[in-house]
C-alpha cells in the first residue's frame, strides 16, 4: 500500500472537506502537497497558501501551512504582498476559474508581467461552481449555464495562452485524470523562480455536468483521458485533427528573467534600504 | 469595489492605512476639485457592519504626526485605518520640522506558543487578538468569513454575535484616547465652529475675525473623525448656544454633531459644494447667523 505521507499537510481537525461527492478539487489539492512534499527546503512553515474565493479556494483552509483565503479574485495581489514583504518565503496560490479570469482577470495578467515569483495554481471546472453555475470566462462556446440557459455564447478565454502572452514564465496543463502528470507540472513550477501558471482541469459534476449533461463524476474523468493530449503528440497533430474536444495538456511555455521580487529589492538597495 | 478591502481588514484584523485625498464627486465628479464628500464613504464604505478610525489633518506638519499614528492604530487595534485628507490639505505646502525619531507600536506577537494552545484570534484583555505573523511556523488560517478564535470559519449565529460585537468594541473601550479635538477660545464662547480638515483652516480665521468683532465664539476641530466624538459633543452643546458646522459637501458631519448635540443647542449646516474652498467670510456669516449678529 501507497504510504499516506502527504496526510501531514491537511489539517486533520478541519476535514471531511465541503465539496460534493466526486468534485476534483480535492485530487489537485492532494496534487499540490505532493509536489511540495518533493521539493526540498520547501516546509509548512515557509510556504504560504493563498486563495481567492470560490469552492477550489476553499482547499486554503484544510492544508497545514499559514494560509490566506482572501477576497473574491484578490488571490494574486496578496501573494504578490507577501513575497515582497518577505522573499524568503514560498508562496503558492489557488485559484478557479472564475476567481482567476473574470473579477481577478487584471491581478493574473500584470502578476505575470510583473513575474512575480509564485506557483498559481487555476482549478478550471468551466463555472462559477461555489454560487450554483454561472458561466465564467472559461466556459466552453455552447455550454449551459445559469447565466446561459441556452449555451454560453461568450468565446472562452485559454488562461495558458493568456498567461503566456502576458509573461508569465512557466505556463502548463494538466487535468484532474493524469495526477502524476499534474504533480509534475505542479513541481516544475515550484521550481520555477517567477511566476509559474498551472491550469489544472477539475471535474465539476454538481453545477457543470450536471446541467451540461455530461454524466457521472467518472464519466467527466474519462472525458478528460479520452480529449486530453500531451503536448509532443498535439504539436504534431494536424489541425484536422485539433478538433471536437480534444485539448493540449503539458508544458506550454518556459522562460527564464529577472523576477520582480529581485527587481524590486534592487529598487529597495538603491534607495538605501536594507539589502535582500 | 475596491472597498471590500477595507472589510477584509476589518474581519481579518489586518493593520492597514488608508489615505484618502478627497476631490468632488460622485464619479470623475470634478478632478481634482476640492471636496469633503467622502466622510460616511470613510465611515461606511466597504460593506457589512464594521469598526474604522478615521483621521483628518489640518496642515502639513500634522499630516505627518497623523499618519504615524494611523500606523500606531492600525498595529494597535489590528484595523483599517483611514487618513482622510482633502485637496486643500493634499497640496498644501509648509515648512515644517520633522521629529528625528516617531513612537512606533511595535506589531502584536503571539503571547503562547503553539503547543500551550495558541489561537490567533483569540482577543487580549483589550480585545484585540494577537495574530501571527506568516512565516513563523504558526500554521494560521486567515479568512474574510466570519470565525471564532481559531481563525477558521464557522456558521454559527452565537459566534457571528460575538465577532461583529468585538469588532466594534475594541474600538469603542478606547475612544476616549482615540478620539482628538483641537479647541480654541472656548473658555468664553457662547458659540462654536465645528469643522475639520482644509476647511478648519478657514474657520479658524472665522472664528478670529468675529472675534476682533466681540462674537464670543469658539473652535473646535475633529482631529478624529470617527470614533465620533460623542461626549465632546454633547458637553459643547450644552454649554453654547449655538453651533455652527462648515463642511465641503451637502452636508455629512453635521449629522452627527446633531445626534451627538441632541437638541441641546442649534446646529447649524454651513455647506459648500461648487469646486472651490470656503472664504473666512461665508464662515464669519454663518457665524452672524446661528449668534443673531446677522
Ligand atoms: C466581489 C464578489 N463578487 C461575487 C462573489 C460571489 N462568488 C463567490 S464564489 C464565486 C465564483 C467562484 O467561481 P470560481 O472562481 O470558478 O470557483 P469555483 O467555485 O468554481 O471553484 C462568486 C461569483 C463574491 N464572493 N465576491
Ligand atoms: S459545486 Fe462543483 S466545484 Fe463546487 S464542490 Fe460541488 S462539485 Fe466541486
Ligand atoms: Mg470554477
Amino acid at each position: 500500500m501507497l504510504e499516506r505521507s502527504y496526510e501531514k499537510f491537511f489539517r486533520q481537525n478541519r476535514l471531511p472537506h465541503l465539496w460534493c461527492p466526486g468534485c476534483g478539487n480535492g485530487i489537485v489539492m492532494k496534487a499540490i502537497v505532493q509536489a511540495i512534499e518533493k521539493k526540498s527546503g520547501w516546509t509548512q512553515d515557509n510556504t504560504i497558501i493563498v486563495s481567492g474565493i470560490g469552492c477550489s479556494s476553499r482547499a486554503s483552509g484544510y492544508m497545514d501551512f499559514d494560509t490566506l483565503h482572501t477576497a473574491h479574485g484578490r488571490a494574486i495581489p496578496f501573494a504578490t504582498g507577501i513575497k515582497l514583504a518577505r522573499p524568503e518565503l514560498n508562496v503558492v496560490v489557488i485559484t478557479g476559474d472564475g476567481d482567476c479570469t473574470a473579477i481577478g482577470g487584471n491581478h493574473f495578467i500584470h502578476g505575470c508581467r510583473r513575474n512575480v515569483d509564485l506557483t498559481v495554481i487555476l482549478f478550471n471546472n468551466n463555472i462559477y461552481g461555489m454560487t450554483g453555475g454561472q458561466a465564467s470566462p472559461m466556459t466552453p462556446l455552447g455550454k449551459k449555464a445559469t447565466t446561459a440557459p441556452y449555451g454560453s455564447i461568450d468565446r472562452p478565454f485559454d488562461a495558458c495562452k493568456l498567461a503566456e502572452a502576458a509573461g508569465a514564465t512557466y505556463v502548463a496543463r494538466s487535468t484532474a485524470f493524469h495526477v502524476q502528470h499534474l504533480v509534475k507540472m505542479i513541481e516544475d513550477g515550484l521550481d520555477n523562480a517567477g511566476f509559474s501558471f498551472i491550469e489544472a482541469l477539475v471535474q465539476c459534476p454538481t453545477a457543470y455536468g450536471r446541467r451540461n449533461k455530461i454524466g457521472e463524476p467518472a464519466k467527466m474523468m474519462a472525458w478528460m483521458r479520452d480529449n486530453a493530449v500531451m503536448k509532443n503528440a498535439w504539436d504534431k497533430l494536424p489541425d484536422d485533427k485539433k478538433v471536437g474536444d480534444k485539448f493540449p495538456i503539458g508544458l506550454f511555455y518556459k522562460a527564464e528573467t529577472e523576477t520582480y521580487d529581485e527587481a524590486y529589492h534592487h529598487v529597495i538597495e538603491m534607495a538605501g534600504g536594507a539589502a535582500k | 469595489m475596491k472597498q471590500e478591502l477595507i472589510g477584509y481588514a476589518a474581519a481579518a484584523e489586518i493593520p492597514v492605512v488608508i489615505v484618502n485625498v478627497q476631490r468632488v464627486g460622485p464619479s470623475t465628479g470634478q478632478p481634482t476639485a476640492p471636496s469633503q464628500g467622502d466622510v460616511m464613504q470613510a465611515r461606511w464604505g466597504t460593506h457589512g457592519d464594521h469598526s474604522i478610525i478615521v483621521l483628518s489633518p489640518w496642515s502639513v506638519r500634522e499630516s505627518f504626526d497623523l499618519a504615524v499614528k494611523a500606523v500606531n492604530y492600525a498595529e494597535r487595534f489590528r484595523t483599517p485605518v483611514i487618513l482622510l485628507m482633502d485637496e486643500i490639505v493634499g497640496h498644501l505646502r509648509e515648512n515644517v520640522e520633522l521629529p528625528e525619531t516617531v513612537e512606533i507600536y511595535p506589531r502584536r506577537t503571539p503571547k503562547i506558543t503553539r503547543a500551550e494552545g495558541y489561537e490567533p484570534y483569540a482577543p487580549d484583555a483589550d480585545l484585540v487578538p494577537n495574530v501571527a505573523n506568516f512565516g513563523e511556523g504558526y500554521h494560521i488560517h486567515v479568512t474574510g468569513l466570519i470565525h471564532d478564535e481559531t481563525g477558521f470559519p464557522v456558521g454559527s449565529p452565537k459566534i457571528t454575535r460575538e465577532f461583529i460585537k468585538r469588532m466594534h468594541e475594541k474600538i469603542n473601550i478606547a475612544a476616549d484616547e482615540i478620539i482628538e479635538v483641537h479647541e480654541e477660545f472656548m473658555s468664553d464662547a457662547d458659540y462654536a465652529v465645528v469643522a475639520f480638515g482644509g476647511t478648519a483652516r478657514t474657520a479658524y480665521e472665522a472664528v478670529l475675525n468675529a472675534r476682533k468683532r466681540g462674537v464670543k465664539v469658539g473652535f473646535v476641530r475633529l482631529v478624529t473623525i470617527f470614533p465620533f466624538a460623542d461626549k465632546i459633543i454633547a458637553e459643547l452643546a450644552k454649554k453654547v448656544k449655538g453651533i455652527v458646522v462648515a463642511e465641503l459637501n451637502y452636508g455629512q458631519i453635521v449629522n452627527e454633531v446633531e445626534r451627538a448635540a441632541a437638541g441641546q443647542c442649534k446646529v447649524e449646516l454651513c455647506a459648500k459644494y461648487d469646486m472651490t474652498i470656503f472664504e473666512p467670510e461665508e464662515i464669519e456669516a454663518a457665524i452672524d447667523e446661528v449668534s443673531g449678529n446677522a
